[in-house]
């Protein structure tokens, strides 16, 4: 407790010196280098072409340690590698400057202080969390330095902003894939919703499926019924056997893992036929440990799956992943690597570290990453293949892809 | 609704009503014997299974070993909890209330650190885990346990309470602790065996519930300690029937309104609050209107 209080007393010193420090260094630094060579043209300042550093900066602001832990540390792996395999851009080095925010909302913000004005980054790769995104994205964009959030997914990370960006898709675009895959893959005509009403992400995402579902199906009709529940209920039998006698074609239950291990469970138990569908929160090891074999069969859209992409550099960073790390890469590490490659192609583009000509790269990227050709919508989100997973003999197992509207 | 379906909500409801019943029991064991509300039950009850688990993922163990040592090592920690979070405030009921519930945040506060808050499955025997069909209706062989289990264990707890000297001891001390004390009754000792019996309810109930539904987590204790505790409430808390009686309605209660109003179903939760409250409104002795103690001055 005490050494905490003084690290964060400490923390808030070197902060305020830092602050008084770069106050007198916008007074007395940036005056020199103007003068001499064209003073025809003074409205035209360009220090940021002829003033590329030795090094380029890239900041990472990342869950290390706290809830987050696990997620931050994918996402690090995947940025790493991606740094061996692109260490140079504009023939400078670049430098991966890592900062812990504790999977805090505050310390987000306060990592993302430090990295424009301590280590003064050209741009920063992640938060992978939505509400730590949000928080970053107030300080970044206010400071004019471009960022790139990882497997963020919420539409606020990026709306109204116009230096963030995100690595992967948003739940409206996830929703209308699920939809569009049960419709025109499965030839689904009727549709269940099954909800924690007490979560944002699960309502959102259920919301988004049921309005494309309608679309697709062109019924107005096909969403035959929404169960909901809250977080931390177990039984699920007597929406099941609601379920059981509506006898649906898919049950669309974008939960979380735990709740969703229990509700295959029951729906097995009551032998229930109808197709078990979710979101990528299903993308979880012990979502297979909790359900057993009454997983089998059921299917999720989710960011990524190693045998999703079928361009040779997805494969490649499917190799080098498992070569280095000797796992399988999912959403976590694909959005840390992409990230990191969307932001160093945009910067090849740009030919300069000036944020407006960073934004402008990036709106305007066409980049071949991990998950195939990747650009961005009016919103920053990027457009991307949905993969549905599947599971088979207890292994998640690539099932189809969702193309991205064209 | 036809009479199969009705037939199946039946089944579900008897399942959820007897785990709610079982764990009920812990609640109202305690509150008979000190008039203390033991909010920390739920987290006996988490104990008792994420230990189970815990066993059976480190160190390998078959699941009857685990669940054994989890058990006892959840009666200790019962037993270490009176002794130090609850008896020295036995004269302040508020703040035995209060350390009450402490003990349960910290515990689950605990668990979070050192097991962190990532659902686990529960290990269980797989018999469990098979159904039995009649006609189109479904009986998962786990439900017909849980009823099993929780009769022998009201009839046993019966026999114990009515039958032997520790039931009187208990009943005694229940009705008049310091009359008791003259006749020789140790209010200490029978408090602490009552929190035997409390824990190791929760300790089965435990193990039947994340049977059933099979995963845990810090938080698994949380809403069947509520709704228990409700049940235990409506039944009339401090009397056994009562806690099973009201447990099993409150189950019951809980699958059939999603039976009759499908489109209900988020309001089940606070139908069982509002039920809470109508109670302690109206009869607060519960279906079985137990008499409160009167504190003498």
């Amino acid at each position: 407790m005490n050494r905490n209080k003084l690290a964060l007393a400490f923390a808030s010193l070197l902060l305020t010196l830092v602050l008084l420090l770069s106050a007198c260094a916008t007074q007395t630094g940036t005056q020199p280098p103007a003068p001499a060579q064209t003073e025809a043209q003074p409205v035209e300042q360009k220090p940021a072409e002829g003033a590329l550093p030795d090094v380029i900066k890239i900041g990472v602001n990342e869950t290390m340690t706290g809830w987050g832990a696990a997620y931050g540390d994918m996402t690090w792996k995947g940025v790493q590698l991606a740094h061996e395999q692109k260490p140079e851009v504009l023939g400078k080095k670049v430098e991966v400057v890592l900062v812990d925010n504790k999977s805090e909302k505050s310390e987000a913000a306060l990592a993302a202080q430090r990295l424009v004005e301590v280590e003064k980054v050209a741009a920063v790769v992640g938060v992978n969390s939505s509400s730590m995104s949000m928080a970053q994205n107030e300080v970044l964009e206010k400071a004019k330095v471009v960022s790139m959030a990882t497997a963020a997914t919420n539409p606020l990370v990026t709306q109204g902003k116009r230096y963030a960006f995100r690595a992967a898709f948003i739940d409206p675009f996830q929703g209308d894939a699920g939809a569009k895959f049960a419709v025109e893959e499965l030839g689904a005509k009727t549709a269940v919703l099954l909800v924690d009403i007490a979560l944002d992400y699960p309502v959102g995402l259920a919301n988004y499926f049921r309005q494309s579902f309608i679309k697709y199906t062109e019924d107005e009709k096909a969403v035959l019924a929404f169960f909901s529940f809250q977080t931390g209920d177990r039984d699920f039998t007597a929406q099941l056997t609601q379920i059981k006698s509506l006898n649906p074609d898919i049950v669309f239950a974008p939960d979380e893992y735990a709740e969703l291990g229990a509700i295959l469970q029951q729906a097995k138990q009551l032998g229930i036929t109808a197709q078990f569908l979710a979101g990528d929160s299903a993308d979880v090891p012990e979502l297979v440990q909790i359900a057993g074999e009454n997983a089998e069969g059921f299917m999720y859209t989710a960011q990524f799956h190693p045998d999703a992409f079928t361009n040779p550099e997805s494969k490649q960073f499917v190799d080098a992943f498992r070569a280095k790390y000797g796992i399988d890469p999912e959403t976590f590490s694909v959005t840390g690597y992409d990230g990191y490659m969307l932001m160093l192609d945009a910067i090849e583009r740009a030919g300069s570290l000036d944020s407006d000509k960073l934004y402008e790269a990036l709106v305007a990227t066409a980049f071949t990453g991990a998950r195939g050709l990747t650009k961005f919508d009016a919103n920053h989100n990027a457009i991307l293949g949905v993969p549905v997973i599947e599971i088979k003999d207890g292994k998640k197992t690539f099932r189809y892809i969702v193309q991205p509207p064209q | 609704m036809d009479f199969e379906l009705f037939t199946q909500f039946l089944v579900n409801g008897i399942a959820l009503g007897s785990l709610y019943a079982l764990i009920a029991i812990g609640y109202t064991i305690i509150y008979g014997v000190v008039q203390l509300i033991n909010a920390a039950h739920g987290e006996f009850f988490m104990v008792a299974a994420f230990l189970t688990m815990w066993g059976v993922m480190q160190y390998n163990s078959p699941w009857y070993t685990s669940f054994f040592v989890a058990a006892v090592i959840v009666v200790l920690l019962g037993l270490l909890v009176d002794r130090v979070a609850y008896r020295p405030l036995r004269k302040q009921k508020t703040s035995s209330f209060i350390g009450a519930i402490s003990v349960s945040f910290l515990l689950q506060n605990l668990f979070v650190v050192l097991f962190t808050a990532r659902a686990k499955p529960f290990p269980h025997p797989k018999i469990l885990d098979e159904v039995l069909h009649y006609g189109n209706v479904v009986v998962p062989v786990v439900n017909i346990a849980i009823v099993i289990v929780s009769i022998t264990l009201f009839l046993m707890l019966y026999f114990l309470v009515v039958h032997t000297n520790v039931g009187r001891a208990m009943r005694s001390i229940s009705k008049d602790p310091e009359v008791s004390q003259l006749m020789g009754v140790n209010p200490d000792k029978i408090i602490a065996f009552a929190f035997i019996l409390s824990t190791s309810f929760a300790a089965i109930g435990a193990f039947m519930y994340c049977s059933k539904f099979p995963y845990v987590d810090p938080f698994t204790g949380v809403i069947p300690g509520l709704k228990a505790f409700i049940g235990a409430v409506i039944g009339g808390i401090g009397s056994i029937p009562g806690a099973m009686v009201g447990g099993f309605l409150l189950g019951m209660g809980e699958i059939m309104i999603v039976a009759a109003f499908p489109e209900l179903t988020a309001w089940r939760d606070i139908m069982a609050y509002a039920l809470l409250i109508l109670f302690l409104l109206f009869r607060p002795g519960g279906i079985f209107n137990v008499r409160v103690r009167e504190e003498k001055v």
